[in-house]
């Protein structure tokens, strides 16, 4: 079954495009890598998923229902911002936090009960950080907080994840805690998921598709590709290096910025 | 029952500080929250422009009121939104160009009067039974709107695109947010006045930020704080015989000051 499928979409601010026809379908237990260079058009992608933003040409599908309607599906993908730290006062605690996620099932006027928040406890306790529900979220690590707003979107059981650099801006060890609990989630829960990053190497073992940016390219396919030195070469406007140790391969594309 | 409490003036003054007193901290705790409160002191300049054109028409100053800060308050909201503008730029503009206005207005009607001055300064001695009514069913709507929304409003507080992703029309409720603010702040104007209805929009819900980090209890606390601040406000006022706004922004900020010393919040 296609979770999400992107038919020809350009996409870009102001009219002007970064990505330009670009097409792929996320299917059921798929893991997609989102990859490439600051500024090619990652995390408008994943927007124009999410339906914050329209695309400037083509059509997204989310459960075979075009994103820019309200449709009941938009509400089935659960999503992991990219983010800078909360406010450290910010008056909300973690289980404050991860109830957002009860909100779309609530009417006006209901707020989440004890039912809500044993299932919160629940999910907290899944993820290891059950003894963290009533601290305040801004007084958490880039890596609690991370595990708290997956806790978050876990909890509408959604059909599908968006993870928009997850690790970014997290310590090494906390970043490899977030990957086993991104691991544990896709292969527990069975859900597709797309998992933006800068660095594929992390998360090679998972990846069974890639969607590859760059400047005016891209690329799009079964992993496969992230191991193709030309299309590499024409993302990243150099060549790349692949190192293979201990069975595993690595790609090493080092810090790129667009000048 | 003292006598003076027998005064249907001190009644009704009393009344009108209780009202105030929880219908500004609630609409400010939002705004706190969101970072948004100098819109508050925007918005209340911009009235104010609104009172000086109602005085120089010779038409009902709140009205005019009304409609100048609503009008602005959508001017700041789809700057906003089309982001073009900051919230503070666009703000600061208006303030400015409200402030000018509103000296303009007065200085072409020369009427620098007491009733001009009643709405600056505000003086909440002159209330009559209809403002109390009008305060009245504004905190209930005010009370209805909040509890309704509770989810969506603190949702976007906290994130805005998480909360858009989820599908809550971010748009839409910050619109809402801004005018039930705006409403707040006209309803108030006359009892505290354009120059200080800031201080209590602000400085109650602050001082309440100061001491929780969960937010019901920081919208309890911030009503708590107002009701202090403008019932205590306004019975020193008129015990010591003092100006009754600056007696409620006065103590408004002694709590802030106390809550800030005692906080165990800290930046960074």
């Amino acid at each position: 079954m296609k979770i999400i499928e992107v038919k020809d979409v350009s996409l870009g601010y102001n009219g002007k495009a970064v990505v330009e026809g670009l097409s792929f379908d996320v299917e059921e237990k798929d893991f997609w890598t989102i990859v490439g260079p600051n500024g090619t058009g990652k995390t408008t992608l994943i927007k124009a998923i999410l339906g914050l933003i329209k695309p400037i040409k083509g059509k997204i599908l989310v459960f075979g229902c075009p994103v820019q309607k309200v449709c009941r599906h938009r509400k089935m993908i659960g999503y992991v911002p990219q983010m800078e730290k909360f406010d450290p006062n910010f008056p909300a605690r973690v289980m404050d936090v991860v109830l957002t996620g009860s909100y779309n099932k609530l009417g006006a006027f209901k707020m989440p009960g004890k039912k809500e928040r044993e299932r919160a406890l629940e999910l907290l306790r899944w993820l290891g950080m059950e003894e963290l529900a009533d601290h305040p979220i801004g007084k958490l690590s880039g890596g609690q907080q991370r595990k708290a707003l997956l806790a978050r979107a876990l909890f509408a059981e959604p059909r599908a994840l968006i993870l928009d650099e997850p690790t970014s801006g997290v310590d090494i060890v906390s970043q490899e805690k977030l990957i086993e609990l991104i691991e544990k989630v896709y292969r527990e829960k069975g859900l597709p998921v797309l998992f933006v990053t800068h660095n594929v190497n992390p998360i090679l073992h998972l990846i069974t598709n890639a969607v590859l940016l760059g400047f005016g390219k891209h690329a799009a396919g079964s992993r496969e590709i992230l191991f193709d030195r030309k299309i590499l070469r024409e993302i990243y406007g150099k060549e790349i290096e692949i190192v293979s140790q201990e069975g595993r391969k690595y790609i090493i594309t080092g810090d790129y910025h667009h000048a | 029952m003292p006598e003076i409490l027998k005064l249907g003036i001190i009644q009704r003054a009393l009344f009108a500080s209780l009202l105030v007193g929880l219908i500004l901290p609630l609409s400010g705790s939002f705004a706190v929250v969101r970072k948004s409160a100098f819109l508050g002191a925007g918005v209340a300049h911009i009235a104010f422009s609104g009172v000086a054109f109602g005085l120089m028409i010779s038409s009902p100053p709140i009205l005019w009121a009304f409609i100048f800060s609503v009008l602005a308050s959508v001017l700041i909201w789809h700057g906003g939104k089309s982001k073009r503008m900051d919230y503070d730029l666009s703000i600061g503009i208006l303030f400015s160009l409200a402030m000018a206005l509103g000296i303009l207005f007065l200085g072409i009607s020369k009427k620098y009067g007491s009733e001009a001055l009643g709405y600056l300064f505000g003086n909440i001695l002159t209330t009559t039974k209809g403002d109390i009514y009008t305060l009245a069913v504004l905190l209930l709507l005010l009370l209805i709107f909040y509890l309704a929304f509770y989810k969506e409003l603190f949702f976007m507080s906290f994130n805005e695109e998480l909360a858009e992703a989820s599908g809550i029309n971010v748009s839409v409720f910050s619109l809402l947010l801004l005018l039930s603010m705006t409403l707040s702040v006209v309803a108030s104007l006359k009892a505290v006045g354009a120059l200080l209805v800031f201080g209590l929009l602000v400085m109650p819900a602050a001082a309440a930020y100061q001491l929780t980090y969960d937010f019901k209890k920081m919208i309890t606390l911030s009503l708590l704080f107002g009701l202090i601040s403008s019932i205590g406000g306004i019975a020193i006022s008129i015990f010591i015989d003092v100006p009754s706004g600056a007696t409620i922004v006065l103590l408004a900020f002694a709590i802030f000051l106390l809550s800030f010393l005692f906080s165990r919040k800290k930046g960074g």
